[in-house]
């Protein structure tokens, strides 16, 4: 991916890219995923396509907001 | 955000059926989150969940308990804290379909340190019924 691509980017299933766009640093990103995918029930290895305003999605469902497990 | 350490553990009871109010009376210890399947529920930040619950949950960590890079103390805290091992709590899990685990985090960004779960905590989970699992980041 560009760096243009990253900029427009809305949309990502990468978490470097989603921690950039969501403005978290990556430690504090991957301290979040920790607790934030158990809590809704997915596992480490589940991929999940984060949207720009925090929404995170599961095989096109629903499952978050992930500001909402930001300290 | 607090500092940020290098590891920390959580003990999660899960489940579709798990009633949280339950495992709170068992543990007599209020949990840092509960989440009932198919109900709102508040999340971390104290906002309100959009969505019902996905799963049922009852967890409690011990991040903010616990300074240490290192995963023994805060299982160590956990254990002491929930009073485990308890002779009846693996029968209760079977009972009521759930699971048990303690699932640490462990940040290991150059890919040389190796987790320190002690065997006595390993066995006594393996013993009552649950897991110790590692979720590690770089």
């Amino acid at each position: 991916m560009s760096a243009d691509t990253e900029e427009l980017a809305a949309s990502t299933n990468d978490p470097d890219y989603a921690a950039k766009m969501l403005g978290y640093d990556r430690k504090t990103f991957g301290k979040i995923l920790h607790i934030f995918k158990p809590d809704n029930g997915l596992g480490p290895a589940d991929n999940v396509i984060w949207h720009d305003n925090g929404d995170v999605y599961f095989k096109g469902s629903y499952i978050g907001n992930f500001h909402g497990w930001a300290d | 955000m607090k500092d940020h350490q290098l590891a920390h553990a959580t003990f999660y009871i899960s489940g579709d059926s798990l009633e949280p109010a339950f495992w709170s009376a068992y543990f007599n210890v209020k949990p840092d989150l509960a989440i009932t399947r198919g109900q709102p529920f508040i999340t971390p930040s104290g906002r309100p969940s959009r969505i019902p619950g996905r799963v049922g949950l009852w967890r409690i960590g011990s991040e903010v308990a616990v300074r240490s890079n290192s995963l023994e103390p805060h299982l160590r805290y956990l254990v002491e804290r929930l009073g485990l091992p308890r002779a009846d709590l693996r029968q209760i899990l079977v009972d009521n379909g759930a699971r048990m685990r303690f699932f640490c985090y462990w940040y290991n960004e150059r890919g040389d340190r190796v987790p320190d779960v002690p065997d006595d905590i390993r066995t006594m989970m393996g013993a009552m019924g649950g897991t110790v699992e590692i979720d590690e980041h770089r």
